[in-house]
């Protein structure tokens, strides 16, 4: 046994010491200094030197009984980690002695040890900061969310900060006062109500949407004040303006779609029938669009279509409506032009448009154009606006059987 | 003279290795250094002598390695007075002494007391309650060294006594 011991604490990192059932130090590793710095020395008590085993005596002398080896792992001395397995075992006199094996960590356990440092110092960071965070935190939220306490009359009885810096008031200056000086809304009194919408104007004069959550509080089922929490809907504000542009509008060139022409030509017939007036519209197709969808890509002729609304947008007045009514069909309706004369230059002048404003698609590709064009008059062509973009399209129609 | 083993327990980052560097060299650094395994130091105290075992503390991943606790004489759970989560893990450290040493002797050191906190004398009141093995709460800063060599003599005081009557 005590040859093996020698042989594996000369080849390895394997260190041992050997005792008796009196903890008297029998023989250790010769390089056990290695790791034991206290003195060691045979015949002196273990313990002096191996101070793990102290507190174990009972444990260790039940080896001898049959009890499980003690093992105690990483256990740091100086700068090394070296393992204890206290094991027993019979001498050449056949005396149950002990030994206590020191395992000295290989490099690979050094780096775990290293990693887990590392993590144990992110995470006390992260919990410590945490606290500080989280009130920092909400420092930032009570910036952004306005709440203020009403009583059943809405007279305001507490307000936080964030309610004074958006209107640039001070504090004491909101306590007592009515919350509709500051916030209007389509209904003055609130109890009862669990959500409501204001209107506010902040400090740069700007009027602020707010969706508030009104919590009553109480005592006793009966309720004396509510809290309101004001959070900025702006942003929702954008995104309604955003849905009914794109409701009436085409997406590729931004110009009118077909439904909003409709409704705007509604209009002018309401108009033109109550001032016993006329208007007229032109129609234009846009000729050979699929030669170039398939001669340049639809890339291309997404942009010819672009191209095409913003010139005809450039060229009409502001009152008139310019409008992408389907594929490669544009719609212009002219207010308050009636006249023969004056919609016959006009017509031309569109003409001209396609012919002097070719698409320069890339340097070496200029993509041509021209229009067809319709024009439609109320009432003389059609008494409904349906009707009148039906007499147009038989109008193109005809035209393009003709040429 | 006797030799008794005592080991400090509690949540990683609380405090346990800078207690036992002020109780045994009166030093203190601010830079965390996390223990891993255990490091063993000795500290002679009059008639006895201390084997201070600093183990490696609890974390969410990692629970305490319940072999180290094996032969102790007494414990110090450590918790740290700025960090809630530490002072409600006592009660389940306590658990983890007495699963291993039934009844031995607990000081509580509510440690980096120097930092702001919200301790009040009836939460020591709670915490002493927690079990009747706790020997004291206390106050503690291994940073100014508020309270250190007085836990570690109340909780030597108790297990001498103890080995004592027992012998």
């Amino acid at each position: 046994m005590n040859a093996i011991s020698k042989l594996l604490s000369q080849k390895s990192n394997i260190f041992y010491i050997v005792f008796d059932k009196d903890f008297k130090t029998m023989e250790f590793s010769p390089t056990i200094e290695e790791i034991i710095h206290d003195e060691i020395e045979k015949g002196l008590d273990v313990r002096e030197s191996m101070w793990e085993l102290v507190g174990l005596e009972e444990k260790i002398l039940k080896l001898i009984e049959g009890d499980d080896a003690i093992h105690f792992p990483m256990i740091l001395k100086g700068a090394t980690y070296y393992d204890l397995d206290v094991e027993t075992f019979f001498s050449a006199k056949g005396v149950k002695l002990f030994i206590a094996y020191l395992i000295k960590k290989n490099k690979e356990s050094l780096s775990y040890v290293a990693t887990i440092k590392e993590i144990n110092k992110k995470s006390l960071i992260y919990e410590t900061e945490d606290k500080k965070n989280q009130e920092e935190q909400y420092k930032l939220i009570n910036k952004r969310v306005i709440n203020f306490n009403v009583d059943m009359n809405g007279m305001i009885t507490s307000a936080n900060d964030a309610f004074a810096y958006f209107f640039d008031i001070r504090r004491d200056k909101i306590l007592g006062e009515h919350f509709s000086n500051f916030f209007k809304a389509r209904d003055s009194n609130f109890n009862d109500k669990e959500t409501i919408i204001f209107n506010a104007v902040n400090k740069n004069d700007e009027i602020v949407s707010f969706h508030a959550n009104i919590i009553p509080i109480g005592r006793d089922n009966v309720i004396y004040e509510n809290i309101i929490i004001c959070q900025d809907i702006s942003s929702l504000k954008e995104i309604e303006k955003e849905l009914v542009f794109a409701a009436g509008n085409d997406s590729l060139t931004g110009v009118a779609n077909r439904s909003q022409l409709l409704d705007k030509m509604d209009e002018a017939i309401i108009k033109s029938k109550n001032l016993n007036a006329s208007f007229s519209a032109c129609f234009i197709d846009l000729e050979n669009f699929k030669l170039v969808n398939s001669d340049y890509g639809r890339h291309a002729g997404d942009m010819l279509l672009k191209h095409v609304a913003k010139i005809l947008s450039n060229f009409v007045r502001k009152n008139d409506m310019v409008a992408r009514i389907s594929g490669n069909e544009f719609a212009i309706l002219f207010d308050s032009i009636s006249d023969t004369q004056g919609i016959g230059v006009m017509l031309e002048r569109i003409k001209e448009l396609a012919i002097k404003n070719p698409l320069i698609y890339t340097k070496d590709d200029v993509i041509k154009f021209t229009f067809n064009i319709s024009l439609v008059s109320y009432p003389k062509d059609a008494n409904n606006a349906e009707k009148l973009i039906k007499v147009a399209d038989k109008m193109m129609c005809l035209k393009k059987r003709d040429s | 003279m006797i030799a008794y083993k005592v080991v400090m327990v509690g949540d990683f980052g609380v405090g346990k290795t800078s207690l036992v560097r002020r109780f045994v060299d009166n030093s203190f650094s601010e830079d965390y250094l996390s223990t891993i395994g255990v490091s063993i130091s000795k500290k002679s105290l009059g008639n006895s002598t201390v084997m201070l075992w600093d183990i490696e503390g609890d974390t969410e991943f990692k629970p305490i390695f319940k072999q180290y606790l094996l032969g102790a004489k007494g414990f110090i759970i450590v918790a740290d007075v700025t960090r809630k989560n530490s002072l409600e893990s006592i009660q389940k450290h306590i658990e983890l002494c007495h699963s291993i040493v039934s009844g031995a002797p607990i000081c509580v050191a509510l440690n980096k007391s120097d930092a702001p906190h919200a301790i009040s004398e009836e939460t020591i009141k709670s915490l002493k309650s927690l079990s009747p093995s706790i020997v004291e709460v206390l106050k503690t800063s291994a940073k100014n060294g508020d309270a250190v060599l007085e836990i570690f003599y109340m909780l030597d005081k108790n297990v001498s006594q103890t080995i004592k009557n027992r012998s």
